[in-house]
Parts: C-alpha cells; sequence; structure tokens
C-alpha cells in the first residue's frame, strides 16, 4: 500500500507537470502579489505512531513582489523581497505502543518570522519566534498525564550575504 | 545565490507527573543550533530553472532533570539538501535528502523525499511533498521504538 501511494504521488507530480506546459509566460509577466495565505496539512506514521498537523500562515511582503517567467514558487527569493509571516498549527499525536497503551496527544504552534533583503547591500537577514506546546495523555500508560512544552520560548537569527 | 550563517536557540520544558507512583516530571533541554545555509536559483534558458538549497547543522542540546539534578550534553549533525527543476514558472519538482548523525538516542538516519509545487493560476499554488525516514538502526524493544516512518504534507496558497 505503501508503494502504491508512492507512486500514486509520482503519478500526480507528472499530471501537473503536463496541466502546466500550456500555461504562457506572458501571463506571469503582467502579475505581482504582495500578501500570501497558506492552509497546510502534515502527516507523519509509522506502525506504532501518527502525527497530524493542520494549520495556515499569512505574509505579508514589504514590497509587490513580481511573477516573472522564472519560478513562481521562487519568485519573493529572486525578488529579494522583505517580509512578514505569522502561522498557526494544530498537532495530534497518537501512539500505541506495544505494552505501554494508546497516548493521545495535541497542542499546538505559533510562529513569527521576518525576512529583510538590505537595500543595495548583500546582506539577507532573517529571525524567528516559535512557540510550541503539546500535550500528552494516557489511561493506560505510567505517564497518565504528561504536559510538554517545546520550546517555551525559541529564536533564531540568520544573517546572510548573498 | 545566498549564502550564510545560522544561529537558533531554543528551551524545551516538560512537565507532568507519572500518577501510578506520584513522581513530578521536571525537565528542560536547551538547544542551540549553529550551521550554514546555501540556496541557488539558477535559470537555464527560457522559464526553466534549477533550485538547490543546503543547510548544515550542529545541534548541541544539554538536557536537565530538575528533579533528579542531573544534566547531559549531546551533539548531533543535521544535513538537508533539496535539488528542484522548474521546467516552467508553474511547475517545479525536487528531491530532498537529510542526514541525520548524532548522540540523541532516534536522531540518526536519512530521510528522503519528494517534492512538487503547482501554480495553476498566478494566485494559487499547491504543494505537495511525501518523505521516508530510514533510522541507522532499528530499534525496536518494548521500552523504546525507532522504525521507518512516513510522512506527507500538502499545502494550498493563495497570494494578493
Amino acid at each position: 500500500m505503501k508503494r502504491a501511494g508512492f507512486y500514486l504521488g509520482i503519478l500526480a507530480c507528472l499530471m501537473v507537470a503536463t496541466l502546466a506546459m500550456p500555461m504562457t509566460s506572458a501571463m506571469a509577466q503582467t502579475d505581482e502579489f504582495q500578501l500570501e495565505v497558506a492552509a497546510l496539512y502534515i502527516q507523519e506514521k509509522n506502525d506504532d505512531f501518527k502525527f497530524q498537523a493542520y494549520g495556515g500562515y499569512a505574509g505579508y511582503h514589504f514590497t509587490p513582489v513580481p511573477l516573472s517567467s522564472l519560478p513562481w514558487a521562487e519568485a519573493a527569493f529572486l525578488a529579494r523581497s522583505s517580509s512578514i509571516t505569522i502561522g498557526l498549527i494544530r498537532t495530534d499525536y497518537n501512539l500505541d505502543f506495544e505494552g505501554l497503551g494508546e497516548i493521545t496527544g495535541n497542542g499546538y504552534m505559533v510562529s513569527g518570522n521576518i525576512e529583510f533583503f538590505v537595500p543595495g547591500f548583500p546582506l539577507y537577514i532573517s529571525a524567528d519566534l516559535i512557540r510550541m506546546k503539546t500535550t500528552l495523555e494516557s489511561t493506560n500508560f505510567e505517564q497518565d498525564s504528561v504536559n510538554t512544552v517545546f520550546p517555551e520560548g525559541s529564536a533564531s537569527s540568520r544573517s546572510r550575504g548573498c | 545565490m545566498l549564502i550564510g550563517a545560522l544561529y537558533g536557540r531554543s528551551v524545551d520544558k516538560r512537565d507532568g507527573e507519572i500518577p501510578l507512583y506520584s513522581v513530578p516530571i521536571d525537565e528542560e533541554d536547551t538547544i542551540n543550533y549553529y550551521g550554514g545555509i546555501l540556496k541557488i536559483v539558477q535559470p537555464i534558458g527560457g522559464s526553466m530553472a534549477f533550485g538547490f538549497d543546503l543547510t548544515a547543522q550542529r545541534i548541541n542540546t544539554t538536557s536537565k532533570d530538575n528533579t533528579e539534578g542531573e544534566s547531559e550534553e549531546t551533539s548531533d549533525t543535521n544535513v538537508e539538501g533539496m535539488l528542484a527543476f522548474y521546467p516552467v514558472a508553474q511547475f517545479g519538482i525536487g528531491a530532498t535528502l537529510e542526514i541525520q548523525r548524532g548522540d540523541t538516542i532516534g536522531s540518526e538516519g536519512n530521510t528522503y523525499g519528494i517534492a512538487a509545487i503547482f501554480f495553476p493560476m498566478p494566485n494559487v499554488g499547491i504543494m505537495f511533498s511525501y518523505n521516508r525516514f530510514k533510522p541507522a538502526n532499528d530499534v525496536d524493544d518494548k521500552n523504546y521504538k525507532i522504525l521507518e516512518s512516513n510522512s506527507f504534507d500538502v499545502s494550498v496558497r493563495a497570494r494578493f
């Protein structure tokens, strides 16, 4: 079943590529955007573990980002566009280890990100702030109630030259 | 091309109780990330382009058990790369590889993935990726399991 899902994914990608071909680049050259919103779903699983996350983010670019004939997925990077993004994701956990019983949990992740390209200078600075909280519970496992907070406050900063 | 340095820091606190014995849990991990980033989007004629992303990180973790007063330090290395091909502006497909090595239980292994992104309209994008994690060593006993796992994610974005 897993292999079938993999090949199904490949097939879907090829279909998408076929559909994309007839689109003209002329249409792209007249478009731009300044706000991007997204919804996402993530699932990870093995025989004993299933993790799901769903949520979304919104990003605002300080100047309009042009859609040229180059990859639209990389439009903001190619335009050296500075932006600010916030996101909210809900997480669900389900674990069923043999002998330990079923453990369930849920949580959330709130994130903020700012990307800044220094005008006229080959420098790019990015900073993220992420807060996650997860609560795990089980009626069988001896860890009946475990509250997990990770990271309580995390921040990373990046400075890049290009 | 974009090349640069990365630094990150996170604090992971866990608290709670094992009710059967009323044993409190009070643990804290402080994680520092150091690394580098490389990103290239190279046009190769017309609207075709290649993309390459590489991130390498050294991850140092200090774990403290505040109830026992003990601490432990571990180090891990994580290298993640993606090679993408954009035959047209609206579509791209890529392959990813993430290599994780280090001291943390469960961290060692490779993750192989594929990803695709498609913009059916200039203001609507759909992304899909599939990843398969293969641990360096399978651990499967009653206390701890590290097994192969699969993950996928789908996102839909709108641009205004």
